[in-house]
């Protein structure tokens, strides 16, 4: 049957337009955005200046969160994949599965109503009273901050960055681990040197919790305070681009405001695609690795 | 008698998910510093006769064990099989050496980790003299420290047994090192396995009986789990007693 | 940890300012939400799965796949904010029920069709030759493999639903702020589960922040409900 006399089948006619309709919806939201930030463009000058702080912000932000998701997910990944039992893996990877797909709202009032206050006067107070001769760490803690969104943002991104890299764990070849096996060495050697194996697929994973994460809007808007200032200490509140554009953005009502909302989206979705598409090459690369290993 | 040889085998029987693999290999020894190779088909359970000498076929979750195998005289099943494993080296089939790590840390990395050398100089000589002994030294002296991924099959192959040399053991195990290598390669290999001969015991496993006629100075020939026979090689390949080692030799099959 | 006050609410009285009231409104607010929201999403993620299922290599499936890819990883203020600016400000539609399903809908359309195309892919692969084999149309197949792989279906819709509960930002803009209005018809503001716990939860007020939690309680049990319901149904395996 050629194909071109099947496209104008019953079938192909059926489903079409769900297709189609998904395609236009899509693109109609993309150019609708570019076409509203265009006026920002052109008073670029005085808009940027003005979102500095929310950019500096989601930086200060979204980078810390993944440093600190970095032992909890690495952390988490072997744990499930190597040292659990088999009845609690199934336990965990649910949970965890259950956590990366939470609504976020709860996670921002947990972070807001109690892990905050605990965190003002236990462990926040004792870096600062150590460390806070560093400007990084300087003035006093207050409820919510830079680092208690990091910290938020960190626990809800460890999830699904960890059951990426438990994946790519447990693909690693066997043949590596017997090698280790038959140089006499024990289980952790392995754990480590399959590690080091997949550098790549780790670093992919990270990088695609830090695209994701940049978007997060609401966890972060309730823990980081929303002052729109650029704050050194991490222990004192500011601001993001997401939370900007929540909390300011029912102030700003006539159109070329507006527009600078737009642009702002712009310049995150900008942020945010480049990461996710830089994750993509590393996770590539390193499945083309695993896929070679052992061959000449 | 026992002091004198590598191995001595006696009624093994080892399963794999309830396959029965190696079917009472009996009266088998292998003596010190000779190159005996373990010829047979694909599939006859060569592998695991290598694997179960290392004790490295007790990692796979289905295996059972039964029988009696001594190395230098002593019972293996109750040494601490990674002290087993120091003195009896093994090299795969497909070279595993670790890509991501440089040519100086694959040797290097297992040689810290088992505490047999702390100081840099001590392990740079290691390095040095593990890669000569495996004929690789010349062609990568220059370029130590690049990834161990941007070597020929071949060299990875001989990363692979210099990596296995450092830990200096006194047994080295090969199951069909050369199958995956280009010729050129294997025929690298079958030279450094004579040289190694005379440090150490090397038991070959090979499908092919022209392998087993270059390298060997004993083979025994391995069929369906079956020891069929063994002896020295001339024995073996030249005139044989049973008719099914004749007919493999002359390449009737397998 | 979660259930701070939680015993004051399971139902109807509208919340009060200074009280402690209910979660009535919003309650009502979310279930008119979602449920108008899938009304959108459902039947496009539904055929927009099946189209990419079915024909991978057809050109506008292929686009389709990828610009649903492009989008699930959108941040969903975005997407509110776009929704605001063309239905509300544009097309002067005021905040209304109808601006935010249609938020919702755009924020889980993409992730429902791909677990759809995804959940259809190996019922199919199962399935197809066989019954072409039989002589069966080409229409009647498709039918047989989406009816083979509804607990698929179900799952994708299932957890869509989830997340048009639990999801915020989009509706930040394209709903109402004040939470004391029962929902009356689609063209008045309502308000929604999760924008009550933002505020809420924000406010300075102690009594306020008991609401809150009193309303991610009940949201939390209501995702887990969901989830339970898909896992059970994963467990099940494909029906024949």
């Amino acid at each position: 049957m050629n194909a071109k006399r099947a496209k104008l089948e019953k079938s192909y006619l059926f489903f079409l337009p769900g297709a189609l309709a998904l395609t236009i919806i899509v693109i109609s939201l993309f150019v609708f955005l570019f076409v509203n930030a265009l006026p920002a463009f052109y008073y670029a000058g005085k808009y940027v200046p003005e979102f500095l702080p929310a950019i500096y912000g989601t930086a200060i932000v979204t980078t810390v969160a993944v440093l600190l998701a970095i032992p909890l997910s690495i952390g988490l990944a072997i744990f499930i994949a190597e040292l659990s039992p088999k009845a609690v893996r199934d336990v965990l990877i649910n949970i965890s599965d259950l956590m990366a797909a939470f609504p976020t709202v709860v996670y921002g009032l947990w972070g807001l109503t109690e892990l905050g206050p605990f965190l003002k006067s236990t462990l926040f107070a004792f870096i600062n009273r150590y460390l806070g001769f560093l400007p990084v760490f300087s003035g006093t803690p207050t409820g919510v901050s830079y680092l208690l969104a990091s910290m938020v943002l960190a626990v809800m991104i460890s999830p699904f960055a960890s059951s990426l890299i438990r994946e790519i764990y447990l693909q690693v070849p066997r043949s590596l681990d017997e090698g280790i096996y038959a140089l006499g060495l024990g289980r952790w050697e392995v754990v480590r040197i399959r590690l080091g194996f997949i550098k790549r697929g780790i670093v992919g994973a990270l990088t695609l919790a830090f695209g994701r994460a940049v978007g997060e809007t609401v966890a972060v808007a309730m823990t980081v305070g929303g002052v729109v200032a650029i704050n050194k200490s991490l222990l004192s509140p500011g601001i993001t681009i997401p939370a900007y554009i929540a909390n300011l953005f029912g102030e700003a009502f006539s159109t070329v405001d507006v527009a600078s909302f737009f642009m702002l989206s712009l310049i995150l979705l900008g942020i945010g695609t480049a990461f996710l598409a830089a994750a993509r090459l590393f996770i590539v690369s390193e499945q083309r690795e695993v896929r070679t290993y052992g061959k000449a | 008698m026992s002091g004198q040889c590598a191995f001595r085998i006696e009624r093994l029987n080892v399963w794999l998910d309830s396959k029965h693999v190696l079917k009472d290999v009996s009266d088998v020894i292998i003596p010190r510093n000779v190159v005996f190779s373990i010829m047979g088909p694909s599939g006859s359970g060569k592998s695991t006769l290598l694997k179960t000498l290392n004790r490295l076929v007790e990692t796979y979750p289905n295996a059972r064990v039964e029988g009696k195998v001594l190395f230098m005289g002593e019972d293996i099943f109750s040494m601490d099989p990674v002290k087993l494993r120091r003195r009896v080296g093994y090299v795969f089939q497909q070279p595993n050496p670790f890509p991501h790590m440089s040519i100086y840390d694959n040797i290097a990395y297992p040689v810290k980790a088992l505490g047999l050398a702390k100081s840099k100089r001590e392990i740079d000589d290691i390095v040095k003299d593990s890669l000569t002994k495996a004929n690789l030294y010349d062609e990568v002296k220059d370029r130590l420290h690049a990834k161990a991924s941007a070597l020929s099959g071949g060299q990875q192959q001989r990363l692979v047994i210099a990596r296995a040399l450092a830990l200096r053991p006194s047994v080295l195990l090969m199951d069909e090192p050369t199958s995956m290598i280009d010729v050129v390669g294997a025929r690298k290999i079958e030279e450094l396995i004579l040289q190694l001969k005379k440090e150490m015991t090397v038991v070959v496993a090979t499908h092919t009986p022209q392998m087993a006629r270059r390298i060997s100075d004993y083979v025994l020939f391995l069929y369906d789990g079956r020891v069929v026979e063994w002896g020295p090689k001339e024995v073996m390949l030249e005139a044989p007693e049973n008719d099914l080692t004749k007919m493999y030799v002359a390449g009737r099959f397998g | 940890m979660i259930e701070q006050g939680a015993k004051f609410f399971t139902a109807p009285p509208p919340t009060t300012d200074l009280g402690l009231g209910g979660i009535g409104t919003v309650l009502q607010g979310s279930l008119v939400l979602v449920a108008t929201a899938l009304a959108f999403a459902a039947p496009i993620s539904v055929l927009a799965g099946a189209f990419i299922a079915f024909y991978p290599n057809s050109f506008t499936a292929r686009l389709a796949r990828q610009l649903a890819e492009v989008v699930v990883e959108f941040p969903t203020i975005v997407i509110g904010l776009s929704v605001f600016g063309l239905f509300i400000v544009d097309l002067h539609w005021g905040l209304s029920a109808l601006t935010g399903a249609i938020a919702l809908a755009v924020v889980i359309m993409p992730y429902m069709t791909i677990q759809i195309s995804e959940a259809l892919r190996v019922p199919r692969a199962m399935f197809e030759e066989s019954l072409y084999a039989l002589g069966m149309s080409r229409l009647r197949t498709m039918l047989f493999v989406m009816s083979a792989g509804r607990r698929g279906l179900l799952t994708g819709l299932l957890i869509g639903m989830a997340k048009g509960f639990g999801e915020t930002a989009a509706l930040l803009f394209t709903i109402t702020t004040s939470f004391n209005l029962f929902f009356t018809s689609f063209n008045r503001p309502v308000s929604a589960i999760p924008v009550l716990i933002y505020f809420y939860g924000l406010a300075p007020y102690e009594n306020w922040r008991e609401v809150a939690w009193g309303a991610a309680f009940v949201l939390t049990v209501l995702v887990l409900a969901l989830f339970s319901i898909v896992r059970v149904l994963a467990r099940g395996g494909m029906s024949r």
